[in-house]
């Protein structure tokens, strides 16, 4: 009997031990996720989800040029009050940061490139339905478009003014194509910088739908619109001027100045009409509610029947503010804007030579801007004088909107609109001159640790 | 028919077994059929039969030898204690022997077999018996050549705590208490053992309860119940653990009852009372009279002015009444008078007055223990409560934990034991509650006052200016002011645990050599966390105004509504266990002995949370407002927009294991020990590939007992082994994944819809972490245990492990988490207990153990900057340098002060410099200085007992070697909120530059890099080595075999102090290294504690 015990047992040990190593049911025992949260983009709709972060890819766009540009002044208390970036990029210092630091304006952007690469290497892996055929081109349109703002972006503040003479040896940005994190960071020149730009706002131009339910996310109109202004930072005026032609025919929309709360905050409760793709600019302390109007600028608005006056600043006890600029997050808004465009067309026009249409599409935006009825349509005898008036009707209606600094950097090309700018700390003065190479902010000491990139010379 | 038993196992089973068992199975059987032919043969024969006990406690002596005098013959008791010895003689002696204990000799015939009861006495002159823990299997120190480290029961209870981790600070080698850490400074254990064999991932060890991984709240565990512990250090000891115990394995083992043990009842109690903290001891302050002197100054230059204009800016009283007189409210006179009265206040006295008082912990404990024949149990209840010193804070805790052995038949035993704890603890003092005292974002001004003059308690400015929460509103908002002191009463911030516990095991016996186990736990528990913050808290009432909306017509509305908040968070947790083990033990020509086990077991461990928030909560009746709009948002007061808070958060981790693992040690002659042991663990590593989600882990040991040799003649030193093992242990880190991961949020930043938030870059190299050791030791007792201990040598290698490396931002990340990184170590530790004198009445014994490890990053791909080497150093976290301590500390190099400003000053390309930004970005990882590991890489204890009769008294002596600490001073930019007393002895005339290395003042604007550069210089750097009075135990004994008519067998009464004080410091600053200069929560040292308490057994 006993000796049937010891079978039993036996037995019984190998069949629990059978149980767990020959289970078949191992494997998915041990696929289960260990965190439930996890997830891997496998459908359209997760990529589609990554393009809706908007806390990414429509935020934090750099600031360091609005930071030196000349839309505002800081008193010398407010300029002390700030943290190193801001106090040397106002003065335009010959560094910039806290040593080894990260600069936001630049990471920033390269996560919005990071995140548009993401969704354009798994469009790849994904599988679709024919039926989501227009929702796979709306996604891969937008990483395009996103990837080629972040670049457009990093050149404008980190490399020089373009120059077709020099552009294809000077240095621009790194072009990061994929979202291996193992792939090296080499800076591109900037021809190839704004050749891979263009080239793929081409291809997005293609993909995505004339307008977007919703302005966060790109649309057909907003990339001509972003077109326009590429070309113009090019000096390829023709080009802005199709682009610009393009994006009205699609959105021409207008805010009427007279149907706005000027007292409101923000003055816009959602988003402005004009915004064809909102964006707004990294948070900094100089360029916010404490930074005042550039006063030449400020001076020059003397019609009181411009609505502008109580739109776009706010009078706080004499001092002027910026008021109309900011979001409904209290953040700068750097959004594509039809007054851009109207804007960019009027110019381009103005260089050909077309001053009727130029002074038309400049009188079709400054018209909503004036009390109903009380609109003189400004007049102009040569493209010069033309394009005189709308450059300074541009640098108005423009103020704290992260288009200036490239304003500065391509109009200094040009003898007649190049300008010093001043800066008054403390009774030291400190000047700009056009073309200086401060136009280029330094590269970041971490990307250049990391990578030997070469370090822009200011 | 037993022959036959065994063909027609080896015929049914062999076939069917998996490749694990191909190579072990035939083996063993054959062994079988060998071992019990050898029992066939003799004849005449009968029994003597037996039973063996313990003189010390009636406890039942399995693996006691029993020896036939005349025949030789041999027999070992087994788990229950009994003997069968079979014998020819019709007469003669046998001789039982247990190591520790006095050999008996008894004389035995044919007429008279026994049954034996026989009770050995404890031998106090000979090595005890030690047997150390794996969890997995229990074997005789002399067996075990891996390092292990045994802690009794004697031991253990020699100090008084709550929980039972901190027992063993001090009382094991090698083993590390991190104080001066982010966790260890809050209170949560943070244990290294032998340095640390990781980067980024887990470093504790695990934590071992009878047999299984403990998952829970370590705080859950009543040390009362606890019989022994063990520390597994090398590879040897801890790869039975597998991935999981590359830190080392602490195997805490409970305490039983014993077969044929009579009842034994036992009761603990104790009070322990504290000191209050000690803030006069905190650096980090300066006067009220020159606080109010420096807002002045500050003032003056317009510093609080954006801050003022706001009007509702949270500003201090002073700078309010400056304020005041600027704008002509006050006169200048009247300013004077008012900043004289406020200088004359010391928060200090008043916090340690109202916000702390002396701890007073109860423990009380009572155990019941026994066994019959078929049975054994045991039952405790244990009941802790804790009173902070911290007013307001306490936490209570109820123990019950049972186990019970059962013995129906013959070589089965069942096992149930079941655990139950229920916890509660109340947080709410507010200085831990809801953000502490702080007047917006800095800390609180020195001259504040928790109590008016009339006695009420007195508000203080948090989130806004007093001047803006007293009138806002008109009269129409609720109260607005934060009054600490009724904060304490009004908070009712309670965490509530339960956790049940519940194992089943069966073992059962066969063929003589083999035990079968078949274990299962279950483990849940339950936590939550109840935040109730009544309509009267201020947390309540600060949002309830900040959301309120002032309609045009002057009518309030509010979104959140009028009462109480009520914040809730749950975590579950639920483990299960089940494992199944072979055991084969035999020894044959008295020559040879094999024990082998082999098994596998299954683990899954789910971890769940969820959080949520409820508003217009009352308590009384357990109502709320329901329809809360939390999707819109809402303009605030004073200013800006934001959405009402939602703490709403579910989460759900999943841990599954499933593991096979063996070992085996064959002992030839008692003297020569080979060990090897192997485990595969599985585990499910989120988006590897299946192949690489195994990891096999082994080890391989000797032992040499060479006083056993024939040739061994040392007199003097009785008892010498040498040990050498080699192997590895694992580690893993879940966090990371092989794949790209998203995770989906809602309430996108603009549209409000869902979005996706990229996690990880993921990352297809995935592997697990490796640990290797190399141990060699020595053990060694000298005559009559004058000199007795331990000499262990190591050398480790971390292999794969995870590093966090920075990444050029223009890849998108900033950092890549990979197993990229290598790490190699060494070191020794030395346990020399000796006993001085030695006499009937007084006995005084030293343990003086030694510990030394170094441990070198040897791999790191990516180098950060210097200044992240310098400002990230410290002694908790971990950013890698090749060819430097894991806990490396650097700085800047040092020049001095200058002579005409008292500027800080050091090198720039090799020269004295002060320019700061320069020193900052260019100075190399190779100019940086390295000062050393900012943990202890020299650390023992030294532990005296005097026992005089039955009086005893123990010293524990703690000291830290080796390490630096980097001190905290003063900044001009931090002033006055982040004040030193550094600030009095800065620079303020040419030539203090000779006495003092404290920088002058600046003014306004500041130059950051020149705090900064001052902040992480060298001359900030200090020696952390200390030797530290831990604790005094002081015991008396009354035995009833002394003090005939006691009412108890035994009564302890002893008396404890812990945390006695520092004996001697490196530093010249009075400063305690063990602080975290990291976290404001160490801010001063662990307040002393006396214990007095009695241990009595019925």
């Amino acid at each position: 009997m006993k000796d049937f015990t010891y079978l039993k047992a036996c037995i019984c040990f190998l069949l629990f031990a059978g149980v767990f190593s020959g289970c078949k049911k191992e494997d998915s025992f041990l696929n289960v996720k260990p965190n439930e949260s996890l997830a891997v983009p496998s459908t359209l709709s997760d990529l589609q989800g990554i393009i809706h972060n908007q806390a990414v890819l429509n935020e934090n766009y750099p600031s360091l040029g609005e930071i030196a540009c000349d839309d505002y002044y800081a008193s010398t208390s407010l300029w002390d009050n700030q943290g190193t970036t801001a106090r040397n990029a106002y003065i335009w210092a010959k560094t910039v940061y806290d040593a080894g630091s990260n600069v936001p304006d630049w990471s920033d952007s390269y996560n919005q490139v990071y995140y548009a690469n993401i969704v354009l290497d798994y469009l790849h892996k994904v599988a679709y339905s024919p039926s989501q055929q227009q929702l796979y081109n709306q996604v891969k349109g937008s990483a395009l478009f996103f990837r080629s703002i972040a670049f457009y972006n990093l050149v404008q503040t980190f490399a020089l003014p373009y120059d077709p003479s020099t552009a294809s040896s000077d240095l621009g940005i790194p072009l990061r194509l994929t979202s291996d994190i193992n792939a090296k960071s080499v800076r591109a020149t900037e021809k190839d910088c704004y050749q891979q730009i263009l080239t793929d706002l081409q291809t997005a131009l293609a993909l995505l739908p004339n307008s977007a339910t919703d302005i966060t996310v790109p649309s057909k109109a907003a990339t001509y619109g972003l077109l326009s202004r590429i070309d113009l930072a090019l000096g390829d005026f023709s080009g802005s001027l199709a682009n610009a032609t393009s994006c009205l025919a699609l959105n021409n929309t207008l805010q009427n100045f007279n149907q706005l709360n000027p007292n409101a905050f923000p003055v816009f409760p959602n988003y402005s009409p004009e915004e064809l793709f909102h964006s707004s600019l990294e948070g900094n302390g100089l360029v916010g509610f404490n930074a005042q109007v550039d006063s030449t600028v400020y001076k020059s608005f003397i019609d009181p029947n411009d609505l502008r006056l109580a739109i776009l600043f706010y009078n706080n006890g004499g001092q002027i503010e910026f008021n109309s600029q900011f979001d409904k997050h209290s953040n700068v808004t750097s959004a594509i804007g039809t007054n851009e465009i109207y804007l960019n067309k009027a110019e381009c026009e103005a260089r050909a030579g077309d001053i009727k249409n130029a002074m038309a599409d400049l009188n079709a935006l400054l018209v909503t801007r004036w009390v109903t009825g009380t609109f003189k349509p400004y007049t102009a005898t040569t493209s010069t004088d033309a394009l005189t008036q709308i450059l300074s009707e541009r640098r108005k209606e423009l103020l704290l909107s992260g288009i200036r600094w490239t304003d500065l950097r391509r109009l200094n090309k040009d003898s007649r609109f190049a300008i010093t700018l001043k800066r008054n700390i403390n009774n030291t003065i400190y000047t700009l001159p056009p073309n200086d190479p401060r136009y280029a902010f330094p590269i970041p000491d971490n990307e250049i640790e990391l990578t030997g990139e070469p370090q822009n010379n200011r | 028919m037993k022959k036959l038993t065994i063909y027609l196992v080896r015929a049914m089973l062999c076939p069917k077994i998996k490749k694990q068992f191909t190579l072990a199975l035939p083996a063993l059987c054959v062994l079988l059929i060998h071992g019990n032919s050898l029992l066939a043969q003799q004849s005449p024969q009968f029994y003597i039969k037996g039973s063996v006990f313990s003189g010390e406690d009636s406890g039942i002596l399995p693996k006691a030898t029993i020896k036939n005098n005349t025949d030789g013959k041999q027999a070992i008791t087994n788990s229950a204690g009994e003997f069968q010895l079979l014998t020819a003689d019709t007469s003669g002696t046998f001789t039982v022997s247990y190591i520790g204990f006095k050999p008996l000799t008894l004389i035995y015939n044919r007429s008279h077999p026994g049954p034996f009861r026989i009770t050995l006495m404890p031998d106090e002159n000979t090595l005890r018996e030690v047997t150390v823990s794996t969890g997995y299997q229990t074997l005789p120190q002399e067996r075990a050549d891996g390092s292990f480290a045994q802690v009794d029961n004697k031991l253990l209870n020699r100090r008084v705590s709550t929980d039972i981790l901190s027992r063993l600070e001090g009382v094991v080698p090698d083993l590390l208490f991190n104080r001066n850490t982010i966790n260890g400074s809050a209170g949560q254990v943070d244990i290294s053992i032998r340095g640390q064999n990781t980067l980024f991932a887990n470093s504790q060890p695990l934590i071992v309860v009878d047999g299984f991984p403990y998952d829970g709240d370590l705080n859950n565990i009543n040390p009362n119940d606890i019989e022994s512990i063990t520390v597994l250090k090398d590879a040897s000891a801890a790869s039975i653990w597998g991935v999981r115990s590359g830190n080392g394995v602490i195997v805490l083992t409970t305490k039983k009852g014993k077969q044929n043990q009579p009842l034994a009842i036992e009761l603990n109690a104790n009070v322990t009372i504290g000191n209050k903290p000690n803030l006069y001891y905190s650096k980090n302050y300066i006067s009220s009279p020159d606080f109010i002197g420096l807002e002045q100054s500050l003032f003056n230059r317009g510093f609080y002015d954006s801050a003022l204009q706001t009007g509702y800016a949270a500003v201090s009283p002073a700078v309010q009444l400056m304020a005041e007189q600027r704008a002509g409210s006050i006169s200048a006179t009247d300013l004077s008078n008012q900043l004289n009265l406020l200088g004359q206040n010391d928060i200090r006295k008043d916090e340690s007055e109202y916000l702390y008082r002396h701890s007073v912990n109860q423990q009380y404990n009572l155990n019941l223990r026994g066994g019959g024949d078929k049975s054994d149990y045991f039952l405790s209840l244990g009941d802790d409560q804790d009173n902070s010193f911290y007013e307001g804070n306490q936490t209570g805790r109820i123990t019950i934990n049972s186990r019970l052995n059962f013995y129906p038949v013959k070589n089965l035993q069942i096992s149930v034991g079941a655990n139950y704890v229920q916890s509660t603890s109340v947080s709410n003092n507010p200085l831990t509650e809801y953000g502490g005292l702080s007047v917006g974002s800095n800390g609180l001004y020195p001259y504040a006052q928790l109590v008016n003059a009339n006695g009420t308690p007195a508000a203080i400015p948090k989130d806004y200016a007093l001047s803006y929460t007293d009138t806002v509103g008109h009269g129409k908002l609720l109260d607005w002011n934060y009054r600490p002191l009724d904060e304490l009463h009004n908070a009712d911030n309670t965490t509530k645990s339960i956790e049940n516990r519940i194992d089943l095991g069966v073992n059962y016996k066969f063929l003589k050599d083999f035990h079968a186990e078949l274990k299962y736990q279950y483990e849940h528990s339950d936590l939550t966390q109840l935040n109730n913050y009544n309509s009267n808290t201020y947390y309540a009432r600060n949002l309830i105004n900040e959301y309120t909306q002032i309609n045009t017509d002057g009518t309030l509305s509010y979104p959140i509504p009028v009462g109480g908040i009520l914040q809730q968070a749950e975590n579950g947790l639920t483990s299960q266990d089940v494992r199944g083990q072979l055991n084969f033990d035999h020894i044959w020509n008295n020559k040879h002995q094999v024990t082998a086990i082999i098994g596998s077991e299954v683990s899954s461990t789910i971890a769940s949370i969820n959080d949520y928030t409820v508003y217009g909560y009352d308590k009384g009746t357990g109502s709320s407002v329901a329809n809360i709009d939390d999707s819109d948002s809402f303009g605030l007061l004073p200013k800006g927009s934001g959405m009402i808070p939602n703490t709403l958060g579910f989460g759900k981790t999943t841990d599954n294991f499933l593991s096979y693992y063996s070992n085996a040690a064959y002992t030839y002659l008692g003297r020569y020990v080979f060990s090897l042991s192997g485990r595969i663990d599985k585990s499910n590593l989120f988006g590897v590939s299946t192949n690489q989600k195994a990891v096999p882990l082994y080890s391989a040991g000797a032992g040499w007992e060479m006083s056993k040799e024939d040739f061994y003649h040392l007199d003097w030193l009785p008892y010498l082994k040498l040990r050498a093992t080699y192997g590895y242990t694992g580690n893993i880190n879940k966090s990371a994944t092989a794949v790209t991961t998203i995770s989906q949020l809602s309430n996108n930043y603009d549209s409000g819809d869902s979005y996706d938030q990229i996690d990880n870059p993921g990352n297809p190299e995935l592997r697990w972490e490796k640990d290797r050791m190399i141990n060699l030791g020595l053990d060694y007792a000298f005559k009559n245990q004058v000199l007795s201990g331990s000499v262990e040598y190591y050398i480790k290698k971390g292999i794969d492990l995870f590093g966090n490396s920075p990444l050029a931002p223009s890849t998108g990340q900033t950092t890549f988490f990979g197993n990229t990184a290598d790490t190699k170590g060494n070191g020794l530790d030395i346990v020399i207990n000796s006993r001085n004198i030695n006499s009937k009445n007084f006995q005084w014994t030293t343990n003086f153990m030694i510990s030394h490890v170094v441990d070198i990053v040897t791999k790191y791909d990516v180098t950060a900057t210097s200044a992240n080497y310098i400002a990230f150093s410290n002694s908790s976290s971990i950013l890698p340098l090749t060819g430097k301590s894991l806990f490396g500390l650097y700085s800047y190099a040092w020049a001095g002060l200058t002579h005409n400003t008292g500027d800080p000053q050091g090198y720039l390309n090799g020269k004295v410099s002060t320019d700061y930004a320069g020193i900052i970005a260019n100075t190399s990882i190779n100019d940086m200085v390295y000062n050393g590991s900012s943990r202890p890489t020299t650390f023992g204890s030294f532990k005296n007992t005097f026992a005089y009769k039955q009086l005893s008294l123990s010293l524990n002596i703690i000291y830290k070697l080796n390490y630096y600490f980097r001190k905290t001073s003063y900044s001009s930019q931090g002033l006055p909120y982040s004040g030193n007393q550094d600030f009095y002895s800065r620079w303020q005339k040419p030539g203090d530059e000779t006495t003092t290395n404290v920088p002058s003042l600046q003014y306004p604007p500041y130059t950051t890099d020149r705090d900064l550069f001052y902040k992480y210089s060298s001359v900030l750097i200090d020696n952390g080595d200390h030797i530290r009075l831990q604790d005094i135990n002081l015991s008396y004994d009354f035995d009833r075999s002394v003090y005939k008519g006691l009412p108890f067998k035994h009564l302890q009464v002893y008396g404890y102090i812990n945390n006695v004080g520092i004996l001697w410091r490196a530093n010249h600053d009075g400063l305690d290294p063990d602080l975290s200069s990291n976290t404001t929560a160490a801010a001063y040292p662990l307040p002393r504690t006396f214990s007095l308490g009695i241990k009595a057994t019925l």
